[in-house]
């Protein structure tokens, strides 16, 4: 933890430690004294069903991209990307998402690694 | 219909991976395609500029294209641990900088990789020098007067540098073992804030790499004490050396190397020396280096790795001692 | 006078036709960089650098200073659009432009940004003339003791942040300080809440952080059901701000030009932190500080002349001492330093049509992103309306590009999937994220600073009030903190004083 003459590491984080825990505490406290008018105010917003399932494809999709980007490569990997979204979450037809997909990698591809010389990878298949 | 087009389409793909995934080029034919140097560190440092330059230079010697890519963390340690796993090919290479290889381990366990085992040492090009300054209003005027007050009041000057592991800070601590002193390291971020540090006379010293503080010092705004290297610079002769002074151990320079995964092939690796040593003795190189203030030093692969290990051990017994 | 000759010298070097050229391209490409999420001036000086090594020293500075302005000016784009921050600078203008653009309003707030960063920019090239030297001098005298304080005052300002309830937003400030210390401790080596991942040992990106909190939460949460299409059917009200928007954004421009340019001028100091305060003063100023939040076009105008400025004011130790202030300074030290230019002192007097023309070139460029960005700004109003279903995968492909991008490390977009699920929960929870990004800009410096401190004075805890500039800070710090009371108190007296009556 170090000492007055030089602090060590572990002194931040420890005392912001204890700070959090306290003010926890008194959320705590205050949302348990506010605990009657909770009901009125927790009207729902919209009648639409909540799509539980957008959030996970989502979610799924990009943490895929993130796994495969370097052995797919970059061109791959956001066609297929944009593919899996829009297919699943607001279903396009074949020709439409295919199209789309196929738009956006190319011309990103040429934007990013070509023009501006970013350099995202191009997997095993060279390109 | 619809299942055709499918069909066609796998098999097309199946056989592109075919075609194009072949196995890697024998080593006799090196270089083959493009080279990829992973420097692991951020794009317009020193080292990046320093890279991005050579590459050019080695890429018309290697008749190879050298693209480099920057992949900055954890003090080089990121970009390298990329390369470690990398196949030992030839083809995916890193810049490898003294102060990753023999400090870093040194001061953080649990590493993602060995750096004196998990890789090929290939060749050294060059050293960047590390330097003892002071503002130039500063009572101080020579090393001796320095050591001379370090010695009679213990950890009351204090010297900045760009942070804890880099090779200032271990020039402090050598100078500090070698002289019997106790200057106090005030660790800061980075070249750019240790020169502020100095400059602006928060601390009383300044170890500090060469480059950052050279056109302070021409300034006038900054002097050089000494330079931790074991010769006089080439281009600023005037400056002492510590090791000239007596402080035999203090030698601390950054070494720019080249290495690659486990399990390079040999002619790979000769290849990378043959190229190096010719593009060094290229005057113009030798000139665009010396105006980074680095200094040419070609050293082979088993040179490069016996340096790093001879320094490890070295900085290893020191800091021991030290505590 | 001096420097109006050497001023009239800089044109001359800034508008040859081949150094037009080069700002032009410069300010084109920094601002089509600037807009892509998570890409700053430094991301995009250092994708850039490399295609300046074959250009003239000259041009190549003047390409590379166009390209900071210019990914500045494009980096609320996005914030405005689709509320994911250009650039960490431009998470502030997430908060009031995001909902201007929602009420239709987008094309009013793009155009008072780009009008406040030019006025901005001018007067701060002014500044920077007439007060470089000394101001380079003033600079130096911040060391850790006065950054400390600094940061204390820094943090005071948070509490005003707070939209709702002031717990909350002070648990955020603590989340955002602990996710400041990730990474290897500067100062000792120790790693500190790495669990051996490689990808964090620097720390958790503050692009990422940043991308993932606004950006991909904002995608969680519209897609959380069918997409509400009233979002994109308000109608566009008015492409440019009108005379209302200006009266009220003058004031907040010019207030955020100062704070600007002089915080920009310290080293170290993060460009995010003078718009945060920037915010936080034309909240304090406002008649309605309740509505800050809702589309206020204050909230907007202020901070992006304040980033602007403060873009400028990082110019002036780099250009007159030759210190980088951060990293776009930094690389931009580099590429002088590739071109054989040596910046530092000497460089105003060995290479004068370096300085001089630099210095042209940034008003040069100013006026050309100006007259480039108003006409786009229809352009990026009608990109509004790209239906959701396309959009947003394209939203998120810009993300993950930005976030890949910083340092070529495919984890990094894992980070920000993290944090967009954190700030989606977070949003639920009404929990802010400003006050988070603040602290976590704020808390590395604040917690260097304050070690660095101890280790020089030897333990001595007054050294921060001995030194005139730190006390200055601190004292200030602590009347912002406790100012609310003092008002309330004699707007309490008063009310009482009105009931009685």
């Amino acid at each position: 933890m170090g000492e007055m003459r030089d602090p060590g590491a572990g002194f931040f984080p420890l005392l912001i430690g204890l700070v959090t825990g306290l003010l926890a505490l008194i959320a705590l406290v205050q949302s348990l004294r506010e605990k009657k008018e909770i009901n009125e105010a927790t009207a729902p917003r919209s009648t639409e069903p909540f799509r539980w399932w957008n959030l996970v494809v989502i979610s799924a999709a990009l943490i895929a991209y993130a796994l495969t980007l370097t052995t797919l490569g970059f061109v791959i990997n956001t066609f297929l990307f944009m593919l899996i979204l829009l297919k699943v979450i607001e279903p396009q037809t074949w020709k439409k998402a295919v199209l789309a997909s196929l738009i956006t990698a190319v011309t990103s591809d040429l934007f990013f690694n070509v023009l501006l010389g970013a350099q995202i990878p191009s997997g095993i298949l060279g390109f | 219909m619809k299942i055709n087009r499918l069909g066609t389409c796998i098999c097309l793909f199946v056989l592109a991976v075919c075609v194009l995934g072949t196995t890697p080029a024998a080593a006799q034919d090196y270089p083959k395609g493009p080279i990829q140097l992973v420097v692991p560190f951020s794009s317009g440092g020193a080292t990046d500029i320093f890279w991005r330059t050579l590459g050019e230079q080695f890429s018309k010697n290697l008749k190879a294209n050298i693209a480099i890519v920057n992949k900055p963390g954890g003090g080089g340690i990121v970009g390298m641990s990329t390369v470690v796993t990398a196949k030992p090919d030839g083809y995916t290479l890193c810049a490898g900088n003294s102060d990753t290889l023999d400090i870093t381990p040194l001061f953080t366990k649990d590493l993602p990789f060995d750096t004196i085992n998990d890789l090929t040492y290939m060749v050294k090009v060059a050293n960047f020098p590390q330097t003892l300054v002071v503002r130039t209003d500063s009572l101080f005027k020579t090393l001796d007067d320095v050591i001379a007050f370090a010695r009679t009041n213990p950890k009351k000057l204090k010297a900045s540098t760009p942070g804890f592991g880099t090779n200032p800070y271990m020039a402090l601590q050598l100078l500090n073992y070698d002289a019997k002193a106790e200057i106090v390291p005030v660790n800061f971020t980075g070249g750019g804030e240790n020169v502020t540090a100095v400059l602006g006379g928060h601390v009383d010293l300044g170890a500090v790499a060469l480059p950052p503080v050279k056109s302070q010092v021409l300034a006038g705004k900054i002097r050089i004490l000494a330079i931790f290297s074991k010769e006089r610079h080439p281009l600023y002769p005037d400056i002492p050396t510590a090791y000239e002074k007596g402080y035999r151990q203090t030698l601390v320079d950054t070494g720019m190397g080249i290495v690659g995964p486990k399990g390079l092939p040999a002619e790979v690796i000769k290849k990378w020396e043959q190229v190096v040593q010719t593009t060094l003795k290229d005057p113009a190189v030798i000139s665009a280096i010396h105006k980074f203030d680095f200094v040419p030093d070609y050293q082979t692969g088993d040179q490069y790795k016996k340096e790093i290990v001879d320094e490890f051990a070295l900085f290893k017994k020191i800091i021991s001692q030290s505590k | 006078m001096d420097i109006l000759r050497d001023l009239m010298f800089g044109f001359s070097v800034a508008m040859l036709p081949m150094n037009l050229l080069y700002c032009f391209i410069g300010v084109l490409v920094g601002t089509l960089i600037g807009v892509l999420p998570g890409i700053g001036p430094p991301a995009a000086l250092s994708l850039l650098l490399p295609a300046t090594f074959h250009v003239p020293p000259v041009s190549a500075v003047i390409l590379l200073a166009g390209i900071m302005y210019g990914a500045m000016y494009g980096g609320s784009t996005t914030s405005i659009l689709v509320n994911i921050p250009g650039e960490a600078a431009s998470v502030v203008t997430c908060l009031d432009g995001y909902r201007m653009a929602l009420q239709g309003r987008a094309g009013a707030a793009l155009g008072i940004s780009a009008f406040g960063s030019f006025i901005a920019g001018t007067a701060s090239i002014f500044l920077l003339i007439f007060l470089a030297p000394t101001l380079a001098q003033f600079a130096l005298r911040f060391g850790p003791p006065e950054y400390f304080s600094l940061m204390i005052l820094g943090l005071s300002i948070l509490v005003y942040l707070a939209k709702g309830s002031i717990v909350n937003a002070l648990i955020m400030v603590c989340f955002g300080l602990l996710l400041g210390t990730v990474g290897l401790d500067p100062m000792t080596g120790v790693p500190r809440f790495v669990y051996k991942i490689t990808t964090l040992m620097d720390g958790i990106g503050l692009v990422q952080i940043v991308i993932g909190l606004f950006g991909v939460s904002e995608v969680f949460l519209n897609v959380e059901r069918t997409f509400k299409q009233e979002i994109l059917k308000t109608k566009i009200r008015g492409l440019l701000p009108n005379r209302e928007d200006w009266r009220r954004s003058i004031g907040p421009i010019g207030r955020g030009t100062v704070i600007g340019f002089f915080l920009g001028v310290i080293p170290g100091m993060s460009v995010v932190i003078p718009t945060f305060i920037s915010y936080t003063l034309e909240k304090r100023l406002s008649k309605h500080p309740e509505k800050f939040g809702t589309g206020m076009i204050e909230g907007v105008a202020g901070p992006e002349a304040a980033n602007n400025a403060a873009s400028c004011g990082t110019l002036v130790p780099m250009l007159s001492l030759g210190i980088p202030t951060g990293a776009a300074t930094a690389l931009l030290l580099g590429a002088l330093m590739i071109h054989g230019l040596r910046p530092g002192p000497l460089l105003i007097t060995e290479s004068p049509e370096v300085f001089w023309g630099v210095v042209a070139s940034l008003y040069v460029g100013n006026v050309m992103l100006l007259i480039l960005n108003l006409p786009l700004i229809p352009l990026w109003v009608k990109i509004l309306k790209i239906p959701y279903h396309y959009l947003f995968p394209l939203i998120l492909l810009f993300c993950i590009i930005g976030s890949y991008t910083t340092n070529n490390n495919p984890y990094d977009i894992i980070i920000m999937i993290i944090f967009g699920v954190i700030g989606y929960v977070m949003r639920k929870l009404d929990y802010e994220a400003a006050p988070l990004v603040l602290a976590l800009v704020l808390g590395p410096i604040m917690e260097n600073a304050v070690r660095r401190s101890l280790v020089i004075s030897d333990g001595d805890f007054t050294v921060f009030f001995t030194r005139p500039i730190s006390a200055f800070f601190l004292i200030a710090g602590l009347l912002i903190l406790f100012s609310p009371l003092l008002l309330k108190k004699t707007r309490v007296s008063a009310e009482l004083r009105a009931g009685e009556e």
